[in-house]
């Protein structure tokens, strides 16, 4: 475990060598890493903590006007993922990055797509766990400002994450939906290392949900998506995507600011997201 | 609603003006004027219009049965609070396919002769161990059907921001409107809407459709009864929602109130809704199954 992660390790490269703008923290997000208990976990744990990747987060969510303050922690939580308790707090676990490298892809590169785009096993990793960090943040965001959530609280988290990933560039896109999508897929048919045959209940259906956005949302990168999608989701996922746009609008919208989107946007968050090789 | 006591609510004692109700007859194949017994006939055309008959026989029986318990009129009551800017159409026919459905194109709710058939067939045969009524569980099955294709027809009129999946949603609301009217509502709506997905066969479930699992819907019906009303609904929780499930319950339905009381409440007129509130629009008596003819189920397709 120690060789791979120090082999190849991950996620949200922080900042200063790899993006000279900078956002303000968002000064409603409190950050914690919580040690782990389970020694096989510290090095994500130390890892994490010296990328400082929450503190990217708070500058990721710096347009995000909130009422009161959001906890958003990484620990060692007994499971991969958590459920949601009303209170304003974001777990993201251990156990799930832990999963995330599990499942990452094992050749270094793979060619993915019809336009020559790669998925890297690096990449991958970044992007899976970024993807939960959006998703257990929405929780919270959800929660702390009230919004209607119709649909499972879940799917609403993945769609609203998927829906953020695609505002910031075709590579900070491609990297956090393959990434999540990846992950999802293989945990949800071990053994195959491809987007088919999926299985598993909840990943396979989150699977879906994140590709269909993705291919609705953007399909100069993601067109070749139509044939994993089967032709009856396949044909709704544009008007799906066109609601949830709507829908997006109509209630976190209003939370963001548009000064520091605008700021925000010309962030190379592509570039925050890729692996630091030790 | 569908008591034998019918009559009274012929009187319509609460009405929206903009919501119409509609039973199609199915069409008659009395109408093509070919005697099933002519001797010139082949035997396929014979076949063919024989079957044509029973078809029509047995979506006619739908009808009648549906008409007889009033099932649009009362349902059409429930509905008397809502501020309608537009007609909202609610609709029995025959659709050549088991399906319930909402038409945004005419804003109408549309629940088939084949589907109603099909419930029949999913209905119990007798009173289960868990008490599980033929004719209760016939209507919870209708009544939530009605329910779910109303949440998306509410959805479409008043623009409702949904940012998680759709038929998720309309199950939600379809949920939690069902808690809202009592204890004895809530029991006969949740629990023909469980045995309805409980009844689906749940092996290969397909995770891409817009749709969730038959399973995933049984348990969220359940848990959104739990959530609402820990009380009544103890002894199904116990026995059917998993131990990693029942727990989040109550914040679930809190997330359904929170979204009902944002986006549809204010469309509900206040004082019609007392009204509403005030009816006894679902009794434990309901439609019979067992007038139903006894047909083979058929595989029933999803609702859209």
């Amino acid at each position: 475990m120690r060789t791979l992660i120090t082999a190849m390790i991950m996620v949200l490269c922080l900042g200063t060598a790899a993006s000279a703008q900078t956002l303000p923290k968002n000064p409603m997000i409190d950050i914690e890493y919580v040690p782990p208990k389970n020694a096989a976990y510290t090095p994500y744990y130390q890892r994490l903590k010296d990328l400082q990747v929450l503190e990217t987060l708070q500058e990721f969510l710096a347009p995000l006007k909130l009422p009161r303050k959001i906890s958003v922690k990484v620990e060692e939580c007994g499971t991969q993922r958590l459920v949601y308790k009303p209170g304003g707090t974001a777990n993201i676990c251990y156990e799930y990055l832990d999963s995330v490298y599990k499942f990452a892809p094992q050749s270094s590169s793979l060619a993915m797509g019809d336009d020559g785009n790669n998925i890297t096993k690096d990449a991958t990793i970044a992007g899976a766990f970024a993807g939960e960090m959006l998703n257990e943040v929405a929780h919270a965001v959800f929660d702390v400002l009230q919004i209607p959530v119709w649909g499972s609280a879940d799917d609403a988290a993945d769609n609203s994450a998927a829906l953020i990933m695609l505002q910031f560039g075709d590579l900070a896109a491609w990297r956090t939906l393959t990434g999540t999508s990846w992950y999802l897929a293989q945990k949800s048919y071990s053994g195959y290392q491809d987007f088919t045959e999926v299985f598993a209940p909840t990943d396979a259906a989150r699977f879906y949900n994140y590709m269909c956005v993705a291919y609705a949302g953007n399909s100069d990168i993601f067109s070749f998506l139509s044939k994993d999608i089967p032709d009856g989701r396949r044909n709704q996922c544009a008007s799906d995507y066109l609601k949830l746009v709507r829908s997006f609008k109509q209630t976190i919208w209003p939370y963001i600011d548009q000064t520091l989107l605008k700021q925000s946007r010309a962030v190379n968050w592509a570039a925050k997201l890729t692996t630091v090789k030790n | 609603m569908m008591s034998s006591s019918g009559s009274a609510y012929a009187q319509l004692l609460l009405r929206n003006p903009n919501v119409m109700i509609d039973y199609v007859e199915p069409e008659d194949p009395a109408h093509l004027n070919i005697d099933v017994n002519d001797p010139t006939l082949d035997a396929q055309s014979k076949t063919t219009l024989q079957k044509t008959i029973d078809d029509y026989t047995k979506m006619k029986g739908a009808r009648d049965r549906l008409m007889k318990s009033q099932l649009l009129e009362r349902y059409s009551q429930f509905l008397a609070a809502l501020r309608l800017p537009t007609t909202l159409r609610l609709r029995t026919k025959k659709c050549g396919e088991v399906n319930a459905f909402f038409d945004s194109t005419d804003s109408s709710v549309n629940l088939c002769y084949e589907y109603v058939l099909a419930l029949e067939g999913k209905a119990p045969k007798t009173t289960t161990s868990d008490g599980f009524t033929p004719e209760g569980t016939l209507t919870g099955m209708i009544v939530s059907t009605m329910l779910h294709e109303t949440g998306h027809a509410l959805f479409s009129i008043y623009t409702v921001p949904i940012l998680g999946k759709e038929e998720d949603a309309a199950d939600e609301i379809a949920g939690f409107m069902m808690m809202q009217f009592g204890q004895d509502v809530a029991l006969t709506t949740i629990k023909g809407a469980a045995w309805k997905w409980a009844a689906d066969d749940w092996t290969n479930p397909v995770y891409y459709d817009v749709h969730s699992s038959s399973q995933a819907r049984f348990y969220n019906f359940l848990c959104m009864a739990y959530g609402g009303n820990p009380t009544a609904f103890k002894p199904y929780a116990d026995r059917y929602l998993p131990a990693a499930r029942a727990p989040n319950c109550a914040y679930e339905y809190q997330l359904a109130k929170i979204a009902f009381d944002k986006t549809i409440l204010p469309h509900i007129d206040p004082e019609l809704m007392k009204k509403v509130e005030s009816l006894k629009w679902l009794t434990a008596a309901e439609m019979d199954p067992k007038q139903a003819p006894s047909v083979p189920s058929p595989t029933v397709k999803r609702e859209q």
